[in-house]
């Protein structure tokens, strides 16, 4: 006992060595919080999946069984001849949401990146065929789709941090040539659309095509630039109007930030925090939630444990600005994928 | 803790759950409360660990990002929120040293200490090689050294992090203890 507290002593000498630290950088720290503030002012916005972690519960086990069961004889006898009927059907359609749980599930099983992005440009072009053919039967596009395009796009750049140099050269001139097809894809359907509303989703779809194509086009040429890119996230709109909040001397921040150009935030240097408060604001802050590890499987699988995907939901490309609206998330389905 | 400063604003049980019900909801105040209860924590855990501000400032971003991608996807902390953000921490550092160990101890060696005084120096080098010992030891024995010694944790709040029993923790600490003297015998 008494050989334990004397290493104890010993060992504690030589780890003081490393105790004291360097103060943190405010300015730097500062930027952290705010980067961190934006993206959850983006991820309170997204729709999120309602009552799907509810199934997994231990409490529910009986009914998990049964769920289970249900689903393995549901796959068995004719799951996957539904899966298949599924793949053509559009958003408005019924067999819709077992369509992006099929895109969710094939993606999932992906385990080599390169054959990932390919897939995940796959659905972006699957994504613009729904467009095209949603215009083509008059019928309104739903902004889901245009999220989940988007989201497809960010998860490939997301991919891409993991490949090394000459499969990054490879992948991005792969990605440039679909993000151009799919720029060219929407000229097209901007010609023929009358609807106001299709207009202006497509009008945002087609910028947000052009700026990850320019983020590409850098990318070619200097792949340190790109990781960095894809790592702090890309802004569409605004999200360079985020300011990090006043900090005093004790490094304490003072306020929230403030994102400027101003929408109704209704309190003065702080955030809209009524999680039943409206949002006035057409859009917020567009920034992405992503670390720099995007490797979607890892052998640590504890909660928030190493080698998740971090893969942001950067799905709001609201032109607009101002109040930060924090109420829970939407209902919506397939655009929050683990 | 000895160091006041790093205690969350939520003192209590009942208040943490509160933020935790709000944070969950993706609250941005909540969240803003958490991020400023905790992150200049974890930023000191990190920088200890690692020795490298910008690394250390990485490390921070990332514990943040995991959890609010877990709160996104509803699979967040219920209670022992510093404990879970300290695992992600602790997590984010070893498979950082993991695919990084060369090219990080490369540029350690880069950095070099013909530039500072020569006492500075050979405290560097005794800094450098005290995390190369903690390194070699297993992830459960790392982060209960870096939580006892470092952050002057007790065994529960370290049981709470690892997902062990107190006793646990004791022989962890104990096997630790006897590895690390070992080597920084060797690297000294």
């Amino acid at each position: 006992m008494k050989d334990q507290s004397e290493l104890e002593v010993l060992i504690r000498e030589r780890l003081d060595e490393i105790k004291s630290i360097p103060a943190r950088d405010p300015v730097v720290a500062n930027r952290a919080r705010a980067r961190f503030l934006a993206n959850a002012v983006s991820a309170s916005k997204l729709p999120r999946h309602k009552g799907w972690s509810s199934i997994f519960r231990k409490e529910q086990f009986a009914m998990n069984m049964i769920m289970s069961v249900l689903v393995i004889a549901g796959l068995l006898f004719g799951g996957g001849a539904t899966v298949n009927a599924a793949q053509n059907d559009l958003p408005n359609e019924p067999l819709y949401v077992l369509k992006i749980w099929s895109e969710d599930v094939s993606l999932q099983l992906q385990a080599n990146p390169e054959a990932k992005v390919d897939r995940l440009m796959d659905l972006v072009q699957i994504r613009a065929q729904e467009m095209t053919r949603l215009i083509d039967a008059g019928e309104p596009v739903p902004d889901q789709v245009r999220l989940r395009l988007e989201q497809h796009i960010q998860d490939a750049l997301q991919t891409c941090l993991t490949l090394d140099e000459p499969a990054l050269d490879r992948t991005l001139l792969q990605i440039r040539d679909r993000l151009q097809d799919r720029d060219r894809d929407m000229d097209r359907l901007l010609l023929h659309t009358q609807a106001q509303d299709t207009l202006q989703l497509l009008t945002q779809t087609r910028t947000m095509l052009r700026e990850r194509l320019h983020v590409v086009d850098d990318g070619l040429l200097n792949h340190e630039m790109f990781r960095e890119q894809v790592r702090n996230g890309f802004s569409h709109g605004p999200a360079d109007d985020v300011t990090p909040p006043v900090q005093n001397g004790n490094g304490q921040q003072n306020g929230q930030p403030t994102f400027a150009p101003g929408g109704p935030n209704t309190e003065p240097g702080g955030m809209n925090t009524d999680p039943n408060g409206p949002n006035n604001t057409p859009g917020g802050p567009n920034t992405d939630p992503n670390g720099p590890n995007t490797t979607p499987s890892g052998a640590n699988l504890n909660p928030g444990g190493t080698n998740t995907n971090t893969g942001g939901n950067n799905n709001d490309s609201g032109s607009g600005a101002g109040g930060t609206d924090n109420g829970s998330g939407g209902n919506g389905s397939g655009n929050n994928r683990p | 803790m000895s160091d006041s400063t790093s205690y969350p604003v939520s003192a209590t049980v009942s208040e943490e759950q509160k933020l935790l019900h709000l944070a969950a909801q993706l609250n941005t105040r909540a969240l803003a409360e958490i991020y400023d209860a905790y992150s200049s924590g974890i930023y000191r855990y990190a920088m200890r660990r690692l020795g490298d501000g910008a690394v250390a400032e990485d490390c921070v971003a990332e514990t943040f990002a995991r959890f609010l991608k877990a709160l996104q996807e509803r699979r967040g902390p219920r209670e022992h929120l510093q404990a879970y953000l300290y695992r992600i921490a602790h997590n984010w550092i070893v498979d950082f040293y993991r695919n990084n160990e060369q090219t990080f101890e490369l540029s350690e060696a880069l950095r070099s200490e013909a530039d500072i005084p020569e006492d500075e120096a050979a405290k560097h080098i005794r800094q450098k090689q005290v995390r190369k010992a903690i390194r070699c030891l297993t992830p459960d024995q790392q982060n209960v050294v870096a939580l006892k010694y470092l952050e002057d944790w007790c065994n529960e709040e370290i049981a709470c992090v690892l997902h062990k029993p107190v006793g646990a923790i004791k022989s962890i600490q104990h096997r630790a203890l006897k590895s690390l003297q070992k080597l920084l015998a060797e690297t000294s």
